[in-house]
């Protein structure tokens, strides 16, 4: 007999691998609010350490921040540069899916308040 | 049966989307009437191909059975390993019974359809989860 609780959770799987092929992969609310976190510290040209990163916030354990940041990188939202003169300090740094995505939320917001 | 059709339901229902997909391409054969065998074997691969092609993809992208780690990445591969496995299964078939579809140039039409299939049926399940989502805000709001 089939399990249909395994194959609804295999479509929940899949269904999300799906939308990872689109323009700009979904993001749940606490991705939304790391983005939204992060962006502070690009829009002002100031560089955040991972470790910075963790800890960014009082509202999430610094352990669902790294999760999450995990998460954002995989999505392609984020990339670690690693610092030049000390390898073991990785930078948080927007990717340029990220700029169009930002830019196309301007937009949006734009359209929805006119 | 579309080969986008035939990874997604295996995906989601494993052994029993084999079943499912033979009798579908033994009902769709244009050959059960004149050479029974034929459809039996043809269909037979067209089932069994994707189902080994994902299992295969899973164990070496670690892909574990509810899916889990399952990305975009993981997806396009399965998609292109079973095009490939697809085609060259068939072409052996093909080659193995001295048929006149056993040429490269029939094979490489047939990964090029498989792969096309699979883009358009992702595209499309994309598009419906998209059209659904957007459909249970509006009720919801």
């Amino acid at each position: 007999m089939a399990n249909f609780k395994q194959i609804y959770q295999r479509f929940l799987n899949l269904a999300s691998a799906v939308e990872e092929l689109s323009e700009f992969p979904a993001l749940d609310p606490v991705e939304q609010k790391m983005l939204a976190l992060l962006s502070k510290y690009w829009s002002g040209k100031q560089k955040i350490t991972v470790v910075e990163a963790m800890h960014m916030t009082s509202d999430i354990s610094t352990s669902t921040i790294f999760r999450y940041l995990k998460k954002l990188r995989q999505k392609g939202y984020i990339e670690l540069v690693v610092d030049e003169l000390d390898n073991r300090v990785k930078y948080v740094s927007p990717t340029p899916m990220t700029d169009s995505y930002f830019s196309k939320m301007g937009k949006l917001l734009l359209k929805a308040t006119s | 049966m579309p080969a986008g059709v035939r990874l997604l339901s295996v995906l989601l229902f494993d052994e029993y989307a084999v079943i499912g997909l033979f009798i579908g391409a033994l009902i769709t054969s244009p050959a059960i009437a004149t050479n029974l065998t034929e459809s039996l074997v043809i269909s037979l691969i067209s089932a069994l191909n994707p189902y080994i092609a994902i299992h295969i993809t899973k164990r070496l992208l670690k892909v574990d059975d509810l899916l889990k780690k399952l990305g975009a990445k993981e997806l396009i591969l399965m998609g292109l390993f079973s095009a490939i496995f697809n085609c060259l299964s068939h072409h052996l078939y093909f080659y193995w019974e001295g048929m006149n579809e056993s040429s490269w140039a029939n094979c490489a039409t047939m990964f090029v359809g498989d792969l096309l299939g699979i883009t358009i049926t992702l595209v499309l399940f994309n598009m419906s989860l998209k059209f659904i989502r957007k459909s249970t805000l509006t009720t919801t709001q």
